[in-house]
């Protein structure tokens, strides 16, 4: 018990909280601040704004471009999110279930694109779908981005299976349930949630991922992010502010949902 | 009850698991009757797991048969095994009410409905939580979830069940009452019962035999008192309760029985030799705590005397424990009813130890 | 039985061979053969030019971002790992919004915070620090900046999951035994939280050695990283074989961490990573 260490301690109980708001702020002033912006009445962007209104609302549902770069992210994301959640759900069970001699090698295989560099991905991808014929379509994003996505499918519901056990499914199949009974009746229900807190991870990932939409998209299949990267470096203006608010908008509510649908894991998974 | 199953019995025969070099479980033959309540005791890692594990159906074996009424089971599934199991942690499935678990089976079965909600009311009163159908399992004590474990294993009438470690969760007086229930509940369905336990004392009250395991390897197969009162060997023997084990050097036969030279210096009279015919140097005197009389110095005794010291004196829930050295400070065990008000022989007292010759039990080291 | 489950890694295994595995041996098999076979494109990245630099300059924005992150993210984590109910709650929303805000738009902020004419500048002027706007684009701190609000929170949560697991009784214990609340730290808490700092650092070193937004927008040549001179190889000047000499560098830098990082937590790449 040295007096300094204690003194210390007192102080750190305070310093620290005060630290953490801070910290937390700078987490959060950009999102404020993309907001404030997109409600400027200027052209240049500048803060505070020296008057509001929400002309740059207007100007985004005028340009047709901004309308179909969204709706070409749920065309990309959607099937993106289902193929992950597919695939990340079967290296799941097979790893956590299969009792295979090699699977912690296969689980870092199975992870590894969330964590390289999309751009290493970009580069191998293109000639890939081009010597495929998919270049510039949808498929072609549609399978880049279910490659980054699935990990975390994977991860999310490795967890869960490895949350409740095995033996609830031995039990079933003592029962009398072959495997796909046991599926149906036992192992899908105890991770639906896991599927699609991830589903939704899924989805997110793609609709903010560039690289690879910027080397496989075409100007008809363009994602959200890829129109917002190629705006941006062509003109500055607050459009992008209220696409990016709109974009938060929609991030939070699938935040939310992932959020709720989290809690009712919790809950039903509960022994 | 109506529909309680004839109980199916189990043969094995040869059955052996190995994971590479490891043997899990060494060939192991074991019979068991029908309607039989048959524990396998022995240590964690001792094989009793995997050997139930390979009769469920869930560990693949190297090698051998499992017959149950008197077919191979080993290429079959095991949901097609038509076994009854209770799991060490109930795996009763959350997502279901206790109902839907119980009826699960029937369900699988494809019994009509009018079926399923009979005989899941009927069991359900026999293991005495009628109305708590629509319950939750996580909304049940540790001891209903145990009695919902056993009716949806039972529900099905397999003839076979097998309950792993199924008491293990509950603390010592609700196991004991659940040991009650369990015997019950297997005199009214009459299945044949395989229970996996590591608890001796939980497999003496449950089981009409049993089967000791350890190393992978089946040590030993009878009722309690038998392994209890002739253990096989050495293992055996301190498994089963306390045992005061002494090394022989050698033995000879005297006029009624056996002198025996123990490495511990203390000369014994036995009567019998162990079964079958070893030499000496792998053989091992038993002697029960309760079979020792315990006297003060000087005073008559029988076959077996010797003197020393009170070390250590515990009183327990009507037992005393002493522990007396002997010789060069070898610690026997002596266990006598506790009387009250009794002049017990206090720590420090020198004591007389003696006992019966057919107490010393000649056993195999291993 | 054993094996019932093991078919089901078919199609996943199909679907990343081709789709992940296979463009990345292209990538390699490229950088040797892309225009002519040999080692010329290497010779050039590891050459005088300003590849190497660039290369460096990934590396050690990445170390430096990771090293902020975990500075900045350790004492938040404590005092959310510490916190119970609704406050945690409202950090924990905090810290996850900016996870599901565009990495893009997240940028284009720091942009406007950043110019010219922006929040930063009108703050210094207002107060009278500066005279003149300073000129912080493109530059280093914006790049710091940006990428440390990117990473922050994927270092807090794998922080604050291995923290919220410390079993409280650990720590009492070491009290009892007469360590004072700075040694109960260091000798306790520090060793038991390391699980989430591992994988804490490696997420966010890999991922920061692949940045290409916050760098491309924030940075400018002089604060150039790997993603954007690969892209700009790539998309601007067609040379593809360079493009994928470089990415193959990066992927044997961000493979390398992988590995040491799998080694030093056990090999569970999963278990660790996200909660």
């Amino acid at each position: 018990m040295t007096p300094r260490g204690d003194a210390l301690a007192r102080a750190m109980r305070v310093l620290l909280p005060c630290f953490t708001v801070l910290v937390l702020l700078y987490l959060t002033l950009p999102s404020i601040l993309i907001v404030l912006m997109s409600l400027s009445d200027q052209t240049y962007l500048t803060f505070p704004p020296p008057g509001w209104s929400l002309r740059w609302y207007r100007t985004m549902t005028e340009d047709t471009s901004w309308p179909q770069a969204a709706l070409n992210s749920f065309v990309v994301g959607v099937p993106a999110a289902a193929l992950s959640v597919v695939l990340g759900t079967q290296a799941a069970l097979a790893l956590t279930r299969g009792r295979l001699r090699f699977a912690a090698i296969a689980s870092a295989c199975i992870v590894a694109p969330m964590l390289l560099p999309h751009v290493i991905m970009a580069i191998g991808l293109y000639p890939v779908m081009l010597d495929l014929g998919l270049l510039r379509s949808y498929t072609a994003a549609i399978l880049a981005h279910a490659v980054v996505a699935l990990p975390l499918v994977f991860i999310i519901v490795s967890a869960s299976l490895r949350g409740y056990g095995e033996s609830l499914e031995l039990a079933a199949m003592v029962c009398g349930a072959g495997p796909c009974a046991t599926f149906r009746h036992i192992t899908f229900p105890m991770i639906r949630m896991s599927m699609a807190v991830g589903g939704l991870l899924a989805f997110a990932t793609s609709f903010d991922e560039l690289m690879l939409s910027l080397f496989l998209t075409g100007p008809g299949t363009r994602t959200l992010p890829r129109l917002i990267w190629e705006q941006m470096n062509a003109y500055l203006t607050p459009t992008i502010a209220a696409v990016a608010t709109l974009v938060l908008v929609l991030s939070l509510v699938l935040l939310g949902a992932a959020a709720l649908l989290q809690r009712g894991r919790i809950e039903g998974s509960a022994p | 009850m109506s529909s309680a199953a004839r109980g199916a019995p189990l043969a094995i025969e040869g059955l052996a698991k190995q994971y590479g070099d490891v043997v899990a479980l060494a060939p192991t033959d074991l019979t068991i009757e029908r309607g039989e309540f048959f524990a396998l005791i022995g240590p964690s890692g001792s094989g009793k797991s995997t050997l139930l594990g390979a009769i469920a159906g869930f560990v693949p074996p190297s090698g051998g048969r499992i017959l149950i009424d008197g077919d191979d089971v080993v290429a079959v599934p095991p949901y097609r095994r038509n076994i009854g199991m209770v799991f060490q942690n109930y795996a009763l499935f959350p997502h279901m009410s206790v109902f839907e678990n119980i009826a699960f089976p029937l369900r699988l079965r494809k019994a009509s409905e009018a079926e399923i909600r009979a005989r899941v009311e009927r069991m359900l009163a026999m293991v005495r939580l009628p109305g708590m159908g629509g319950r939750r399992s996580n909304q049940l004590s540790g001891g209903q979830q145990q009695r919902v474990a056993l009716a949806r294993a039972a529900i099905y009438d397999a003839g076979l069940l097998l309950m792993d470690e199924p008491l293990g969760a509950l603390d010592k007086n609700l196991r004991e009452e659940m040991q009650d229930e369990i015997k019950q509940f297997h005199r009214q369905i009459g299945a044949t019962v395989l229970y996996v336990t590591h608890d001796q004392e939980e497999a003496a009250r449950l089981s009409d035999r049993m089967a000791i395991l350890n190393h992978g390897r089946l040590v030993q197969v009878g009722r309690s008192r038998d392994l209890y009162e002739a253990p096989r060997n050495a293992f055996v023997a301190s498994f089963l309760g306390e045992a005061n084990l002494f090394a022989v050097r050698h033995m000879t036969s005297t006029g009624g029985g056996l002198a025996v030279d123990t490495r511990e210096g203390i000369p014994l009279a036995a009567l019998r030799g162990p079964a079958g015919a070893i030499n000496g140097a792998a053989v091992m005197a038993c002697v029960r705590p309760e079979a020792i009389e315990l006297a003060r110095p000087g005073a008559s005794g029988l076959d077996n005397r010797v003197e020393g010291v009170v070390d250590d004196v515990v009183h327990a829930a009507g037992t005393v424990r002493y522990r007396v050295r002997v010789g060069d400070g070898f610690a026997i065990t002596v266990r006598r009813p506790s009387r009250l008000q009794a002049e017990d022989p206090g720590v420090g007292e020198r004591v007389a130890l003696s006992w019966r010759a057919d107490d010393t039990l000649l056993i195999l080291k291993e | 039985m054993a094996g019932g489950y093991a078919w089901l890694l078919a199609a996943p295994a199909a679907f990343l061979a081709l789709f992940f595995a296979w463009p990345l041996v292209r990538v390699v098999w490229r950088g040797f053969t892309d225009p002519v076979l040999g080692l010329g494109n290497y010779a050039r990245v590891f050459g005088d030019g300003p590849y190497l630099r660039v290369m460096l300059n990934t590396i050690e924005t990445a170390a430096t971002v990771t090293a902020l992150c975990l500075l900045v993210a350790y004492p938040v984590a404590y005092v959310m790992a510490k916190t119970r109910g609704r406050w945690l709650q409202i950090m924990a929303a905090l810290v996850l919004i900016p996870l599901w805000t565009s990495v893009v738009i997240r940028s284009y902020a720091w942009m406007v915070v950043f110019q010219r004419r922006g929040v930063l500048n009108d703050l210094l002027l207002a107060t009278g620090l500066v005279d003149a706007p300073v000129s912080f684009l493109p530059g280093a701190l914006g790049v710091h900046v940006g990428m440390v609000h990117i990473m922050l929170p994927f270092m807090v949560l794998p922080l604050l999951s291995s923290m919220r697991a410390i079993d409280g009784t650990l720590l009492r214990a070491a009290e009892v035994l007469g360590a004072s609340p700075t040694k109960v730290f260091w000798r306790v808490f520090l060793p038991l939280s390391l699980p989430g700092l591992n994988a804490g650092v490696a997420l966010v070193f890999m991922t920061s050695l692949g940045f290409f937004v916050t760098p491309a927008l924030l940075g400018g040549p002089q604060h150039m990283m790997a993603a954007v001179l690969i892209e700009q190889q790539a998309n601007t000047y067609l040379n593809w074989g360079m493009a994928s000499a470089l990415s193959s560098t990066l992927l044997v830098v961000t493979l390398a961490i992988y590995v040491v990082y799998l080694r030093v937590s056990g090999g569970a790449a999963d278990a660790a990573l996200v909660r």
